[in-house]
Protein backbone atom coordinates (compact mmCIF):
# COMPACT_ATOMS: atom_id res chain seq x y z
CA UNK A 1 0.00 0.00 0.00
CA UNK A 2 1.10 3.47 -0.74
CA UNK A 3 -0.28 6.45 -0.04
CA UNK A 4 0.78 9.93 0.62
CA UNK A 5 0.57 10.91 4.01
CA UNK A 6 2.12 14.17 5.59
CA UNK A 7 2.76 14.66 9.76
CA UNK A 8 3.04 18.19 10.66
CA UNK A 9 4.34 18.11 14.07
CA UNK A 10 7.09 20.28 15.78
CA UNK A 11 7.68 17.51 18.52
CA UNK A 12 10.58 15.49 17.45
CA UNK A 13 9.52 12.04 19.55
CA UNK A 14 6.34 12.23 18.41
CA UNK A 15 6.79 12.83 14.45
CA UNK A 16 9.73 10.24 14.91
CA UNK A 17 6.84 7.80 16.44
CA UNK A 18 4.49 8.86 13.53
CA UNK A 19 6.83 8.45 10.52
CA UNK A 20 8.27 5.22 11.47
CA UNK A 21 4.76 3.88 12.50
CA UNK A 22 3.11 4.83 9.01
CA UNK A 23 6.12 3.77 7.03
CA UNK A 24 5.97 0.51 8.73
CA UNK A 25 2.12 -0.12 7.63
CA UNK A 26 3.38 0.55 4.05
CA UNK A 27 2.89 4.66 3.88
CA UNK A 28 4.23 6.99 1.72
CA UNK A 29 4.97 9.14 4.81
CA UNK A 30 6.60 12.72 5.25
CA UNK A 31 6.98 14.20 8.44
CA UNK A 32 7.64 17.93 8.48
CA UNK A 33 7.98 19.93 11.58
CA UNK A 34 6.26 23.26 10.26
CA UNK A 35 4.05 23.94 7.85
CA UNK A 36 6.36 26.55 6.15
CA UNK A 37 9.13 23.61 5.41
CA UNK A 38 6.54 21.09 3.88
CA UNK A 39 4.56 24.14 2.12
CA UNK A 40 6.39 23.62 -1.37
CA UNK A 41 5.54 19.49 -1.45
CA UNK A 42 1.49 20.74 -0.19
CA UNK A 43 2.05 22.93 -3.13
CA UNK A 44 2.73 20.51 -5.32
CA UNK A 45 0.90 17.48 -4.25
CA UNK A 46 -2.08 17.65 -1.71
CA UNK A 47 -1.70 14.63 0.50
CA UNK A 48 -4.65 12.36 0.62
CA UNK A 49 -4.11 12.37 4.60
CA UNK A 50 -2.61 15.09 7.05
CA UNK A 51 -1.86 14.07 10.49
CA UNK A 52 -1.78 17.86 12.32
CA UNK A 53 -0.31 17.73 15.89
CA UNK A 54 -1.67 20.19 17.18
CA UNK A 55 -1.40 19.77 20.74
CA UNK A 56 -2.68 22.76 22.81
CA UNK A 57 -4.26 23.98 20.08
CA UNK A 58 -3.88 27.71 20.98
CA UNK A 59 -4.27 30.46 18.27
CA UNK A 60 -1.74 30.18 16.39
CA UNK A 61 -2.29 26.28 15.76
CA UNK A 62 -6.02 27.26 15.12
CA UNK A 63 -5.05 29.85 12.49
CA UNK A 64 -2.58 26.97 11.10
CA UNK A 65 -5.58 24.60 11.03
CA UNK A 66 -7.82 27.17 8.87
CA UNK A 67 -5.12 27.85 6.46
CA UNK A 68 -4.99 23.73 6.36
CA UNK A 69 -8.86 23.58 5.54
CA UNK A 70 -8.65 26.38 2.65
CA UNK A 71 -5.91 25.18 1.26
CA UNK A 72 -6.51 21.52 1.10
CA UNK A 73 -9.86 20.74 0.03
CA UNK A 74 -9.67 17.25 -0.84
CA UNK A 75 -7.30 16.37 2.47
CA UNK A 76 -8.52 14.53 5.59
CA UNK A 77 -7.12 16.47 8.39
CA UNK A 78 -6.30 14.21 11.61
CA UNK A 79 -5.84 16.94 14.34
CA UNK A 80 -4.27 15.35 17.54
CA UNK A 81 -5.65 17.92 20.14
CA UNK A 82 -5.88 17.95 23.86
CA UNK A 83 -8.83 16.97 25.46
CA UNK A 84 -9.95 20.34 26.59
CA UNK A 85 -9.87 21.75 23.11
CA UNK A 86 -12.14 19.05 21.49
CA UNK A 87 -15.41 20.41 19.73
CA UNK A 88 -18.25 20.68 21.80
CA UNK A 89 -20.23 18.91 19.07
CA UNK A 90 -19.82 16.83 15.84
CA UNK A 91 -21.31 19.69 13.76
CA UNK A 92 -18.67 22.02 14.66
CA UNK A 93 -15.87 19.66 12.82
CA UNK A 94 -15.88 19.75 9.27
CA UNK A 95 -16.77 16.02 7.35
CA UNK A 96 -13.06 16.23 5.89
CA UNK A 97 -11.38 15.82 9.63
CA UNK A 98 -10.85 13.86 12.87
CA UNK A 99 -10.00 15.18 16.15
CA UNK A 100 -8.26 12.30 18.42
CA UNK A 101 -7.65 13.60 21.71
CA UNK A 102 -4.52 13.01 23.76
CA UNK A 103 -3.44 10.38 24.99
CA UNK A 104 -1.02 9.61 21.93
CA UNK A 105 -2.49 6.31 20.30
CA UNK A 106 -0.15 5.93 17.32
CA UNK A 107 -1.82 2.62 16.90
CA UNK A 108 -4.80 4.48 16.88
CA UNK A 109 -3.72 6.74 14.13
CA UNK A 110 -2.57 4.37 11.94
CA UNK A 111 -5.92 2.86 11.75
CA UNK A 112 -7.55 5.69 11.11
CA UNK A 113 -5.52 6.58 8.44
CA UNK A 114 -6.17 3.28 6.80
CA UNK A 115 -9.99 3.35 7.44
CA UNK A 116 -9.70 6.93 5.29
CA UNK A 117 -7.42 5.61 2.66
CA UNK A 118 -9.10 2.18 1.93
CA UNK A 119 -12.71 4.50 1.96
CA UNK A 120 -11.45 6.58 -1.26
CA UNK A 121 -11.76 5.15 -4.49
CA UNK A 122 -15.42 3.72 -3.08
CA UNK A 123 -16.03 7.78 -2.46
CA UNK A 124 -14.49 8.77 -5.52
CA UNK A 125 -16.68 6.26 -8.02
CA UNK A 126 -19.82 7.03 -6.39
CA UNK A 127 -19.32 11.14 -6.79
CA UNK A 128 -18.58 10.83 -9.97
CA UNK A 129 -21.38 9.88 -11.86
CA UNK A 130 -24.33 11.50 -10.53
CA UNK A 131 -22.18 14.56 -10.14
CA UNK A 132 -21.81 14.67 -13.86
CA UNK A 133 -25.91 13.77 -14.30
CA UNK A 134 -26.84 16.12 -11.60
CA UNK A 135 -24.99 19.12 -12.96
CA UNK A 136 -26.36 18.42 -16.87
CA UNK A 137 -29.81 18.95 -15.08
CA UNK A 138 -28.94 22.04 -13.73
CA UNK A 139 -27.57 23.54 -16.66
CA UNK A 140 -30.52 22.51 -18.90
CA UNK A 141 -32.55 23.97 -16.07
CA UNK A 142 -30.70 27.15 -15.64
CA UNK A 143 -30.55 27.41 -19.63
CA UNK A 144 -34.33 26.41 -19.92
CA UNK A 145 -33.03 23.94 -22.80
CA UNK A 146 -35.26 21.37 -22.02
CA UNK B 1 -3.45 20.99 -32.21
CA UNK B 2 -2.94 22.95 -35.24
CA UNK B 3 -2.58 26.55 -34.27
CA UNK B 4 -4.70 28.94 -36.69
CA UNK B 5 -2.52 31.66 -38.16
CA UNK B 6 -3.59 34.85 -39.79
CA UNK B 7 -3.21 36.12 -42.90
CA UNK B 8 0.04 38.00 -41.04
CA UNK B 9 1.48 34.25 -40.17
CA UNK B 10 1.01 34.69 -36.51
CA UNK B 11 -1.10 32.98 -34.63
CA UNK B 12 -3.56 34.90 -31.62
CA UNK B 13 -4.95 33.38 -29.04
CA UNK B 14 -8.36 35.07 -26.96
CA UNK B 15 -8.87 34.53 -23.63
CA UNK B 16 -12.25 34.93 -22.15
CA UNK B 17 -13.58 34.21 -18.84
CA UNK B 18 -17.40 34.75 -19.56
CA UNK B 19 -17.80 34.98 -15.47
CA UNK B 20 -15.32 37.30 -13.69
CA UNK B 21 -12.81 35.82 -11.06
CA UNK B 22 -12.14 32.57 -12.77
CA UNK B 23 -8.27 32.93 -13.23
CA UNK B 24 -8.58 34.47 -16.70
CA UNK B 25 -5.71 36.86 -16.37
CA UNK B 26 -3.16 34.47 -14.40
CA UNK B 27 -3.71 32.11 -17.14
CA UNK B 28 -3.22 34.71 -20.08
CA UNK B 29 -0.35 35.98 -18.36
CA UNK B 30 1.66 32.64 -17.49
CA UNK B 31 0.00 30.76 -20.46
CA UNK B 32 2.53 33.90 -22.27
CA UNK B 33 5.30 33.24 -20.18
CA UNK B 34 5.14 29.02 -21.03
CA UNK B 35 5.04 29.77 -24.49
CA UNK B 36 7.64 32.62 -24.54
CA UNK B 37 10.09 30.37 -22.51
CA UNK B 38 10.01 27.65 -25.28
CA UNK B 39 11.72 30.35 -27.72
CA UNK B 40 8.99 31.72 -29.58
CA UNK B 41 8.22 35.69 -29.75
CA UNK B 42 4.91 36.32 -27.78
CA UNK B 43 2.85 39.68 -27.43
CA UNK B 44 0.23 39.44 -24.04
CA UNK B 45 -2.23 42.41 -25.08
CA UNK B 46 -4.39 43.55 -22.26
CA UNK B 47 -7.68 43.67 -24.10
CA UNK B 48 -9.65 43.77 -20.34
CA UNK B 49 -11.14 47.31 -21.33
CA UNK B 50 -11.53 49.52 -18.23
CA UNK B 51 -10.65 46.86 -15.79
CA UNK B 52 -7.25 46.09 -17.09
CA UNK B 53 -4.27 44.37 -14.89
CA UNK B 54 -2.35 42.04 -16.64
CA UNK B 55 0.94 44.11 -16.25
CA UNK B 56 0.40 43.60 -12.64
CA UNK B 57 -0.09 39.78 -12.59
CA UNK B 58 3.20 39.71 -15.09
CA UNK B 59 4.85 42.00 -11.81
CA UNK B 60 5.15 45.26 -14.12
CA UNK B 61 4.60 47.95 -11.66
CA UNK B 62 4.62 51.13 -14.08
CA UNK B 63 4.46 50.99 -17.92
CA UNK B 64 5.40 53.64 -20.29
CA UNK B 65 2.79 53.39 -22.90
CA UNK B 66 -0.91 51.99 -23.02
CA UNK B 67 -3.55 51.06 -25.14
CA UNK B 68 -4.59 54.60 -24.66
CA UNK B 69 -1.94 56.15 -26.25
CA UNK B 70 -3.07 54.16 -29.39
CA UNK B 71 -7.14 54.79 -28.32
CA UNK B 72 -6.39 58.39 -28.11
CA UNK B 73 -4.24 58.55 -31.26
CA UNK B 74 -0.95 59.72 -29.28
CA UNK B 75 1.00 57.24 -31.24
CA UNK B 76 0.27 56.24 -34.92
CA UNK B 77 1.01 52.51 -34.74
CA UNK B 78 0.15 50.21 -32.18
CA UNK B 79 3.54 48.04 -32.09
CA UNK B 80 4.96 52.10 -30.10
CA UNK B 81 3.23 50.75 -27.19
CA UNK B 82 4.17 47.44 -26.98
CA UNK B 83 6.89 47.14 -23.58
CA UNK B 84 9.22 44.88 -22.74
CA UNK B 85 8.28 42.18 -19.55
CA UNK B 86 11.98 41.60 -18.59
CA UNK B 87 10.80 38.17 -19.53
CA UNK B 88 13.22 36.99 -22.63
CA UNK B 89 10.81 37.00 -25.79
CA UNK B 90 8.01 38.72 -24.36
CA UNK B 91 6.31 41.64 -25.03
CA UNK B 92 3.17 43.32 -23.26
CA UNK B 93 0.38 45.68 -24.45
CA UNK B 94 -1.02 47.06 -21.17
CA UNK B 95 -4.79 47.96 -20.96
CA UNK B 96 -5.92 50.85 -21.46
CA UNK B 97 -8.31 52.74 -18.48
CA UNK B 98 -9.58 55.81 -20.09
CA UNK B 99 -13.02 56.33 -19.08
CA UNK B 100 -15.73 54.63 -21.75
CA UNK B 101 -12.76 52.70 -23.53
CA UNK B 102 -14.95 49.51 -22.74
CA UNK B 103 -17.67 51.01 -24.84
CA UNK B 104 -15.46 51.74 -28.00
CA UNK B 105 -17.17 53.03 -31.36
CA UNK B 106 -16.92 50.35 -34.04
CA UNK B 107 -14.73 52.35 -35.99
CA UNK B 108 -12.16 52.66 -33.56
CA UNK B 109 -12.36 48.67 -32.53
CA UNK B 110 -11.51 47.91 -36.25
CA UNK B 111 -8.53 50.21 -36.23
CA UNK B 112 -7.07 48.31 -33.56
CA UNK B 113 -8.28 44.75 -34.99
CA UNK B 114 -6.10 45.96 -38.09
CA UNK B 115 -3.30 46.88 -35.77
CA UNK B 116 -3.17 43.74 -33.09
CA UNK B 117 -3.04 41.54 -36.46
CA UNK B 118 -0.24 43.64 -37.70
CA UNK B 119 1.87 42.97 -34.79
CA UNK B 120 5.29 41.61 -35.75
CA UNK B 121 5.18 38.37 -32.96
CA UNK B 122 5.22 34.90 -33.41
CA UNK B 123 1.75 34.65 -30.63
CA UNK B 124 -0.51 36.94 -29.82
CA UNK B 125 -1.95 36.52 -26.67
CA UNK B 126 -5.29 38.38 -26.17
CA UNK B 127 -6.54 39.12 -22.94
CA UNK B 128 -10.40 40.18 -22.99
CA UNK B 129 -12.71 41.17 -20.40
CA UNK B 130 -15.58 39.10 -18.17
CA UNK B 131 -19.58 39.38 -19.78
CA UNK B 132 -20.73 38.53 -23.23
CA UNK B 133 -20.55 42.54 -24.95
CA UNK B 134 -19.92 42.36 -28.47
CA UNK B 135 -16.20 43.95 -27.80
CA UNK B 136 -15.50 40.92 -25.97
CA UNK B 137 -17.29 38.44 -28.75
CA UNK B 138 -15.96 40.71 -31.88
CA UNK B 139 -11.97 39.98 -30.48
CA UNK B 140 -12.58 36.19 -29.78
CA UNK B 141 -14.28 35.97 -33.84
CA UNK B 142 -11.23 37.69 -35.07
CA UNK B 143 -8.82 35.80 -33.03
CA UNK B 144 -10.10 32.54 -34.68
CA UNK B 145 -9.17 30.12 -31.72
CA UNK B 146 -10.02 31.36 -28.53
CA UNK B 147 -9.66 29.86 -24.78
CA UNK B 148 -12.86 30.56 -22.66
CA UNK B 149 -12.16 30.00 -18.79
CA UNK B 150 -14.53 28.46 -16.01
CA UNK B 151 -14.61 26.95 -12.74
CA UNK B 152 -16.77 24.07 -12.56
CA UNK B 153 -19.51 26.03 -10.72
CA UNK B 154 -23.14 25.97 -12.23
CA UNK B 155 -22.90 29.87 -12.68
CA UNK B 156 -19.73 29.49 -14.27
CA UNK B 157 -20.64 27.10 -16.76
CA UNK B 158 -24.02 29.04 -17.61
CA UNK B 159 -22.18 32.22 -18.65
CA UNK B 160 -19.73 30.08 -21.05
CA UNK B 161 -22.61 27.92 -22.55
CA UNK B 162 -24.86 31.86 -23.08
CA UNK B 163 -21.07 33.29 -23.95
CA UNK B 164 -20.66 30.62 -26.76
CA UNK B 165 -24.05 31.10 -27.89
CA UNK B 166 -23.93 34.97 -28.02
CA UNK B 167 -20.56 34.00 -30.38
CA UNK B 168 -22.04 32.33 -32.46
CA UNK B 169 -25.27 34.16 -33.30
CA UNK B 170 -23.04 37.53 -33.37
CA UNK B 171 -20.92 35.65 -36.00
CA UNK B 172 -24.40 34.47 -38.24
CA UNK B 173 -25.30 37.96 -37.90
CA UNK B 174 -22.59 39.39 -39.68
CA UNK B 175 -22.82 36.41 -42.02
CA UNK B 176 -26.58 37.06 -42.86
CA UNK B 177 -25.80 40.74 -43.18
CA UNK B 178 -22.80 40.36 -45.76
CA UNK B 179 -25.36 38.19 -47.63
CA UNK B 180 -28.21 40.68 -47.60
CA UNK B 181 -30.72 38.28 -45.87
CA UNK B 182 -33.30 39.73 -43.97
CA UNK B 183 -34.97 36.43 -43.87
CA UNK B 184 -32.00 34.89 -42.19
CA UNK B 185 -32.06 37.73 -39.74
CA UNK B 186 -35.47 37.47 -38.72
CA UNK B 187 -35.00 33.61 -38.50
CA UNK B 188 -32.06 34.63 -35.51
CA UNK B 189 -33.80 37.30 -33.79
CA UNK B 190 -36.59 34.29 -33.16
CA UNK B 191 -33.93 32.15 -31.90
CA UNK B 192 -33.08 34.62 -29.17
CA UNK B 193 -36.44 34.09 -27.83
CA UNK B 194 -36.68 30.28 -27.49
CA UNK B 195 -39.98 30.71 -24.99
CA UNK B 196 -41.69 31.46 -28.04
CA UNK B 197 -40.38 29.73 -30.81
CA UNK B 198 -39.15 26.17 -29.01
CA UNK B 199 -38.17 24.76 -32.32
CA UNK B 200 -35.20 27.24 -32.41
CA UNK B 201 -34.03 26.21 -28.81
CA UNK B 202 -31.87 23.59 -30.78
CA UNK B 203 -29.70 24.78 -33.93
CA UNK B 204 -30.77 21.44 -35.92
CA UNK B 205 -34.70 23.18 -35.99
CA UNK B 206 -33.06 26.52 -36.58
CA UNK B 207 -31.32 24.69 -39.92
CA UNK B 208 -34.36 23.02 -40.94
CA UNK B 209 -36.01 26.61 -41.31
CA UNK B 210 -33.43 28.53 -42.61
CA UNK B 211 -33.09 25.86 -45.37
CA UNK B 212 -36.44 26.63 -46.29
CA UNK B 213 -35.68 30.61 -46.49
CA UNK B 214 -32.05 29.75 -48.27
CA UNK B 215 -30.76 26.75 -49.30
CA UNK B 216 -27.28 28.25 -49.70
CA UNK B 217 -27.35 30.19 -46.74
CA UNK B 218 -28.53 27.45 -44.53
CA UNK B 219 -25.32 25.19 -45.93
CA UNK B 220 -23.10 28.34 -45.17
CA UNK B 221 -24.57 28.44 -41.65
CA UNK B 222 -23.76 24.37 -41.16
CA UNK B 223 -19.80 25.06 -42.68
CA UNK B 224 -19.68 27.93 -40.35
CA UNK B 225 -20.85 26.34 -37.05
CA UNK B 226 -18.54 23.11 -38.29
CA UNK B 227 -15.46 25.75 -38.23
CA UNK B 228 -15.71 27.09 -34.77
CA UNK B 229 -13.81 25.59 -32.57
CA UNK B 230 -13.86 26.24 -28.61
CA UNK B 231 -11.17 25.22 -25.81
CA UNK B 232 -12.62 25.15 -22.81
CA UNK B 233 -10.57 25.21 -19.88
CA UNK B 234 -11.80 24.48 -16.72
CA UNK B 235 -9.73 25.93 -13.80
CA UNK B 236 -9.50 25.25 -10.38
CA UNK B 237 -10.31 21.50 -10.42
CA UNK B 238 -10.36 19.83 -7.20
CA UNK B 239 -12.34 16.74 -7.57
CA UNK B 240 -12.39 13.74 -10.44
CA UNK B 241 -15.86 14.89 -10.97
CA UNK B 242 -14.83 18.58 -11.84
CA UNK B 243 -13.46 17.20 -14.48
CA UNK B 244 -16.55 16.55 -15.83
CA UNK B 245 -18.14 20.33 -15.94
CA UNK B 246 -15.87 20.75 -19.62
CA UNK B 247 -17.56 17.65 -20.89
CA UNK B 248 -21.13 18.43 -19.89
CA UNK B 249 -20.83 21.71 -21.05
CA UNK B 250 -19.11 20.12 -24.83
CA UNK B 251 -22.24 17.64 -25.02
CA UNK B 252 -24.43 20.69 -24.32
CA UNK B 253 -22.86 22.91 -27.24
CA UNK B 254 -22.99 19.85 -29.38
CA UNK B 255 -26.45 18.81 -29.00
CA UNK B 256 -27.92 22.44 -28.70
CA UNK B 257 -25.59 24.56 -30.77
CA UNK B 258 -24.15 21.87 -33.22
CA UNK B 259 -20.66 22.54 -32.67
CA UNK B 260 -18.60 19.49 -33.09
CA UNK B 261 -15.19 20.77 -32.44
CA UNK B 262 -13.82 21.52 -29.19
CA UNK B 263 -12.04 20.59 -26.99
CA UNK B 264 -11.21 20.64 -23.10
CA UNK B 265 -8.53 21.49 -20.86
CA UNK B 266 -8.06 21.48 -16.61
CA UNK B 267 -6.11 23.26 -14.72
CA UNK B 268 -5.84 22.11 -11.36
CA UNK B 269 -6.52 24.01 -7.70
CA UNK B 270 -3.12 24.91 -6.33
CA UNK B 271 -2.82 27.19 -3.57
CA UNK B 272 0.76 28.49 -4.44
CA UNK B 273 -0.91 30.89 -7.46
CA UNK B 274 -2.64 33.17 -4.45
CA UNK B 275 0.99 33.21 -3.27
CA UNK B 276 2.03 34.24 -6.03
CA UNK B 277 -0.02 36.93 -6.71
CA UNK B 278 0.01 38.15 -3.44
CA UNK B 279 3.99 38.88 -4.39
CA UNK B 280 2.97 40.62 -7.30
CA UNK B 281 5.26 37.71 -9.28
CA UNK B 282 4.19 35.45 -12.24
CA UNK B 283 3.61 32.00 -10.56
CA UNK B 284 5.82 30.86 -13.74
CA UNK B 285 9.17 32.39 -12.35
CA UNK B 286 8.34 32.23 -8.53
CA UNK B 287 7.20 28.44 -8.33
CA UNK B 288 7.86 27.08 -12.03
CA UNK B 289 7.43 23.69 -11.07
CA UNK B 290 3.71 24.01 -9.01
CA UNK B 291 0.97 21.84 -9.92
CA UNK B 292 -0.65 25.18 -12.23
CA UNK B 293 2.55 25.43 -14.28
CA UNK B 294 2.65 22.17 -15.20
CA UNK B 295 -1.02 22.44 -16.17
CA UNK B 296 -0.43 25.46 -18.18
CA UNK B 297 2.60 24.05 -19.58
CA UNK B 298 0.49 21.12 -21.09
CA UNK B 299 -1.69 23.48 -22.50
CA UNK B 300 0.82 25.47 -24.01
CA UNK B 301 2.39 22.07 -25.45
CA UNK B 302 -1.26 20.62 -26.68
CA UNK B 303 -1.92 24.39 -28.30
CA UNK B 304 1.32 24.87 -29.92
CA UNK B 305 3.77 21.77 -30.02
Amino acid sequence: MSSPVIVLSSDNIRGTILEKILSRSGFDVLWSKSYYEAEDVLDKNAPLVLIFDAKGLRAKEAGLLKKLRINLPGTVIIALVEVDTMPISEAEVSPRELWLPEPFDPELIVSKVKEIVSSQPVERASDTKPGKDTLTTSLKQFLKLD
Amino acid sequence: MQPRLNRQGNATLAIVGPKGGVGKSIISANLAIALANTGKRVIAVDLDLGAANLHAILGIRETRHTLDDFVMNKVSDLSQVVSQTGIENLGMISGGDVPGIANMPYQRKMKLIGHLLKLDSEIIILDLGAGASNNVVDFLIIARRGLIVTTPEVPSLLNVYSFIKATIFRRLAFHYKHNNSPGMLDLLQKARNPEKYPRLKQMEGFLEEAQKIDGKLAESTSKILEGFFFIIVVNRVQRPADENAGNVIRQLMHKYLNIPNSAIMTIREDGAVRRAVAKMRPIMIENPTATFCMDIMQIADELYS
